[in-house]
């Protein structure tokens, strides 16, 4: 279980004609299990980015945290760089935003999940590439793809392809950044069936932040919504329709409502 | 392509002002004898007949007799090219290599004392004048303080056997050598510090740090391999430029290149020996840019899309 | 502090001259002592002068700037030696158009510059200011000329009275009315020769202030060069190098040189300089040529065609570890003369080194035009003739002696020249130098019009042998100054320049002697036999052991 302990953030600005502080994240605490869905929602600018770069460490040097970060009992705020590379991909996987330029653009999108499996795994040679050919199967992509570098690859072929690199090790759990920016509707509703599918089938503890509260609700069993660095809500998608605990939920939900009768 | 270089290399020296017989200035050379001079060079013939004759020449590679030397231009070229592409291709490499190195580690520390000493010896390697830098070297290291030979790339006389004479060469040259790449370093050092650091934050970095991969992995395989198409790039187009770096060091230094023959071809007038000299220069700069494209193409798999789209 | 510098060393030179007596005797002259010469490449001349310095050359020849007698003036380890030379340094006029076509505006502009001041402001005492037409040191000087000692005021009033007179503006007007227009001084840029830039500002300024109104002009050389050939400029400065014989005032002055590519730029054109002139070229004889020079001199001193300036003293600097130069007023320590018998101050014999400032080139005889060849090749070749010097006068040299006739031939007088050469001088190779040999070399530079001895042999009719070691030269005309156009041609040898298949492409310094394996086919007999030219490096030459000079008796 990721759990996360009254977390607060504070971005330290150190330029030479600013100096001061942005507080990105208040006390926040939350916990996804495996096998779970959870989304988190909130408008831009609310915190669930940091929160979410939070987990694996990878805040900019400087940025003042406080609070804990357990994973399976494990605080992972004391960790040092190394004790933290042991974990990453291997227990906590990431999705990045779709829109985000995440692959190197000058390595194949297969020798990105040749690395992790070699790093990680010390597979090499065939092992590998009969992995890396699993894998993208999984991720709904044809194999030969893997021989391609980013920019060849269409906005949903990264996606998937960046869900592939993201299950290379089998982690426990899986941070998502908005995986569905940046695509079609079509596309999306792949990419999101994809990533329930595994979620049920391998046992995937999934954190999902997204600005979408509709796509989180139709996917996610719990909801944590974020407002200016704060948690405003917290339940099931049925407990934030019926019984609404702010003003700012409220209104989202009625926003949501409106688009169903529509459609 | 080559068709315009020919043109233009024979028109600009002929349209310089003066001419190598007008530039003269010997009471024991009469207009006679300034006239027999001028059709020993072939200046007499029209200049549609010189055109021709200049081009054969130049595609044959034969390049004709030098009008100042008086021997021909590939004999001339031969003997001084060794000396400056020894000079320029070491310093050349060692300044890039040191300046590259340099310019990573500044990156990757940013904020450090080490940045901070990389950044402002980058800058003054940068700007210093060659010849100042120059001769205080060889007045430092050559003759206050005895460690290397004054001039030439060979004592006079030369040691005997092959081992000694190549040793007593490297001995002259590292003077030289090392104040070009002294000079030269500083460019790489900060082109290389910006550009790293500017990758360094770029989204695949972070991401390559969220996958835990080692710090190695991420600096050489991800970071240095996405820098090394610019890099070589600019290190295959400053070839032709560096060549104008010579001529001060083979003065100072008293070296055989070809640098300082550019130059007094150009200024003498010496047509056969100005017009070969940029030729070859302009092959050099066709070539050095044909093999960026080419190490481009191979290094950048975006190139073939969309070349450079991502800076 | 310079000026006592300079001071001391012209007192030493007059005085060692003095001490030596001013008749030059040959016979304490032999084969060289020194086994080994190299002349070692130095380009820079800071590096030179370092070299110099830590004891890596022995002679620096050439010294031209003030910074650098001044260092080395302070080394107690090296002599320096300072000489007159025939460099000159002039101001030109356009004397074609107006204004500089009147007389009286070009000798008050004489008048009008401070030269004094400006040599001794930008040379620190190392050149000294010219006021003629030769320089004092040739043989063929006239001191007995008209002189413009500086005064403004002299050369205001001599406008005045001419009937000139002064505008508002302080500008020049003629008695005609028509007021000087601006005038561009070319000169040299400052980057290329700064001293050159400098003294035309200073000109400029001299005679802006008494109403011409200058302006200099800097420009690239070779840009200058070509304006002065197509007449298309008001006023210039210009360094002449000029030559022992007087003649080359002709090459200068003579309305016949206002041609393309002559050297009369001013434009001069004067029937009784024409005259003089030519009656200096065409002199039968020493006295005629004496007596034409001196009217040209004074006749030049008064139509001003140019103003000198000033003329450069010529440097040289000598390790104290070697001993036995030759100086004279005229003639520095690196010299041929200091070659033959220089010797280490003390212990074991040792190679000399000595500076040569520039690469020689292809070290063709034929081709060579460049001092630095010749720095090579003037060891190597032997005249009929040479220079005495202390007089710069002519001595024998190949030639033991020799007649200067005119002769009645078919087309009028001509000069005879008849050489009795030395019987033991001998080829590197070992073969005898002959009468032969010079003949076949003056036939051979005219048979094939070489440009650079164009000027020498195209007045030759014919050269004959009648003996192995005498040799009859008849010209087309009369002239004295044929002997040193002949005589003082190097000698090449017949057997190896007979198989020369082109002349303009022979590099005799990269060919092997087919007989000796330790020579090139540049060979000669003089003093010093070429060993090796490594490009870049250094040229090696080494003592000729059977030098004809024979050594003093000791």
């Amino acid at each position: 279980m990721i759990s996360v302990e009254k977390l607060s953030i504070t971005y330290k600005r150190q330029s030479a004609r600013e100096r001061g502080s942005v507080k990105a994240l208040r006390e926040v605490s939350l916990s996804v299990e495996k096998g779970q869905i959870a989304a988190l929602a909130g408008e831009s600018g609310s915190g669930k980015s940091s929160l979410l770069m939070a987990i694996p460490g990878l805040l900019p040097p400087g940025t003042e945290v406080t609070g804990r970060i357990l994973l399976d009992g494990t605080d992972l705020l004391t960790l040092s760089e190394e004790e933290l590379n042991r974990l990453r991909w291997r227990k906590i996987a990431l999705i990045p935003q779709g829109a985000m330029n995440s692959f190197t653009p000058v390595l194949t999108v297969g020798r990105h999940v040749e690395e992790v499996l070699s790093v990680h795994l010390g597979l090499t040679g065939r092992a590998a590439a009969e992995r890396i050919d699993s894998l993208f199967t999984l991720a709904g992509l044809e194999g030969t793809l893997a021989g391609r570098y980013p920019h060849e690859l269409s906005g949903g072929q990264k996606q998937r392809a960046a869900i592939a690199l993201a299950l290379a090790c089998d982690p426990d759990y899986l941070l998502c950044d908005e995986p569905t920016t940046a695509l079609d509707v079509i596309t999306q509703k792949g990419v999101m069936d994809t990533l329930k599918r595994l979620a049920e089938e391998k046992g995937l503890g999934l954190l999902l932040v997204s600005h979408d509260l509709p796509l989180a609700a139709s996917v996610a069993s719990r909801i944590f919504i974020l407002k200016d660095g704060l948690l405003v809500e917290e339940g099931t998608p049925r407990d934030l329709i019926t019984n609404p605990q702010s003003v700012h939920t409220a209104a989202l939900v009625n926003a949501l409502l409106e688009l169903e009768e529509e459609s | 392509m080559l068709a315009a270089v020919l043109v233009l290399n024979f028109l600009l020296f002929r349209m310089m002002p003066g001419d190598p017989v007008a530039s003269i200035i010997d009471p024991n050379f009469s207009p006679e004898a300034k006239a027999a001079l001028s059709r020993m060079y072939g200046l007499d013939k029209s200049l549609p007949v010189q055109f021709l004759l200049y081009v054969k020449s130049t595609l044959t590679f034969d390049f004709g007799i030098s009008f100042l030397t008086g021997r021909p231009v590939l004999d001339e070229l031969r003997s001084r090219l060794p000396n400056t592409v020894f000079l320029l291709g070491t310093s050349l490499l060692i300044s890039s290599f040191l300046g590259t190195w340099l310019g990573m580690a500044a990156a990757l520390r940013r904020g450090s004392l080490l940045e901070k000493g990389v950044l402002w010896s980058g800058a003054v390697s940068f700007s210093f004048p060659s010849f100042f830098v120059q001769l205080l070297l060889l007045m430092a290291f050559a003759s206050a303080l005895p460690l290397f030979p004054l001039r030439g790339t060979l004592s006079v006389p030369p040691p005997p056997g092959g081992w000694a004479l190549a040793g007593d060469y490297l001995w002259h040259m590292a003077l030289p050598v090392f104040s070009l790449s002294l000079l030269g370093f500083g460019g790489w050092a900060l082109y290389v510090r910006n550009l790293m650091v500017k990758i360094l934050g770029e989204d695949f970095i972070l991401l390559a740090r969220a996958r835990g991969l080692p710090r190695k992995n991420i600096v050489w395989r991800h970071a240095f391999r996405t820098l090394l198409p610019p890099l070589l790039t600019i290190f295959l187009l400053s070839l032709p430029g560096i060549v104008s770096g010579a001529v001060i060091t083979e003065t100072v230094f008293s070296l055989h290149g070809v640098g300082r023959f550019l130059l007094e071809a150009v200024t003498g007038h010496d047509y056969p020996a100005a017009g070969a000299s940029f030729f070859l220069l302009a092959l050099l700069t066709i070539g050095a840019n044909l093999l960026s494209d080419l190490l481009y193409g191979i290094t950048d798999p975006r190139v073939r899309l969309d070349r450079g789209g991502r800076g | 502090m310079k000026k006592s510098l300079i001071a001391t060393l012209l007192l030493l030179v007059f005085l060692t001259s003095g001490a030596f007596g001013s008749d030059f005797d040959l016979a304490r002259y032999g084969a060289p002592k020194i086994e080994d010469l190299y002349l070692v490449i130095i380009r820079d001349p800071d590096a030179q002068l370092l070299a110099l310095q830590r004891g890596k050359v022995d002679i620096l020849g050439d010294l031209h700037r003030p910074v650098d007698v001044e260092a080395l003036s302070k080394n107690k380890d090296v002599e320096l030696s300072l000489a007159s030379g025939f460099h000159g340094f002039f101001l030109g006029f356009n004397v074609r158009t107006f204004p500089w076509n009147r007389l009286e505006l070009r000798r008050s502009a004489w008048q009008a510059l401070p030269r004094e001041r400006m040599v001794r402001d930008l040379f620190g005492g190392y050149a000294e200011p010219l006021s003629t037409f030769l320089p004092p040191v040739s043989p063929y000087f006239e001191p007995g000329v008209t002189e413009y000692p500086f005064d403004p005021e002299a050369a205001r009033k001599r406008l005045a009275e001419g009937g000139w007179t002064w505008n508002d503006a302080g500008v020049l007007v003629s008695p005609e009315g028509e007021a000087v227009p601006p005038q561009k001084l070319l000169s040299p840029t400052a980057s290329s020769a700064p001293t050159t830039a400098e003294i035309a500002v200073r000109i400029a300024e001299a005679l802006s202030a008494i109403g011409i109104p200058v302006e200099s002009e800097p420009m690239d050389f070779s840009a200058m060069i070509s304006r002065l050939d197509e007449r298309n400029f008001q006023m210039y400065v210009l360094a002449w190098q000029m030559t022992r014989d007087p003649d080359s005032l002709y090459a200068f002055y003579s309305s016949k040189m206002d041609v393309r590519g002559g050297y009369n730029m001013p434009g001069i054109s004067d029937p009784a300089l024409d005259e003089a002139l030519d009656r200096l070229r065409f002199a039968p004889d020493e006295g005629a040529a004496r007596s034409a020079s001196s009217e040209a001199q004074k006749l030049l001193s008064d139509l001003v065609p140019v103003v000198p300036i000033y003329s450069r003293y010529t440097i040289s600097a000598v390790s104290k570890e070697w001993k036995g130069t030759l100086v004279t007023d005229r003639t520095t320590a690196d010299n041929l003369w200091s070659l033959l018998v220089m010797e280490p101050a003390s212990g074991p014999m040792r190679p000399l080194y000595m500076v040569q400032s520039d690469e020689p080139r292809a070290l063709n005889p034929f081709t060579s035009s460049s001092a630095y060849d010749w720095q090579v090749m003037g060891l190597i070749y032997d005249s009929l003739i040479a220079v005495d010097p202390y007089t710069l006068e002519t001595i024998p040299w190949l030639a033991e002696s020799w007649t200067i006739e005119t002769k009645e031939g078919p087309e009028g007088p001509r000069t005879v020249l008849t050489f009795s050469l030395r019987k033991n001088a001998r080829w590197h190779d070992g073969r005898p130098l002959t009468s032969r040999d010079a003949a076949f070399t003056y036939e051979f530079l005219k048979k094939n019009g070489i440009p650079r001895y164009l000027d020498n042999v195209e007045n030759i009719e014919n050269v004959d042998c009648p003996d192995d070691f005498t040799l009859v030269v008849t010209m087309k005309n009369t002239s004295f100054w044929h002997l040193h156009r002949i005589a003082g041609l190097p000698v090449l040898p017949r057997h190896i320049v007979e198989k020369v298949a082109d002349w303009r492409s022979w590099l005799p310094a990269s060919a092997k002697h087919p007989d000796d394996p330790s020579l090139t086919l540049l060979i000669g007999s003089g003093p010093f036999v070429f060993r090796e030219y490594r490009p870049g490096e250094y040229v090696r030459m080494g003592r000729n052991e059977t030098f004809w000079l024979e050594n003093p008796a000791r």
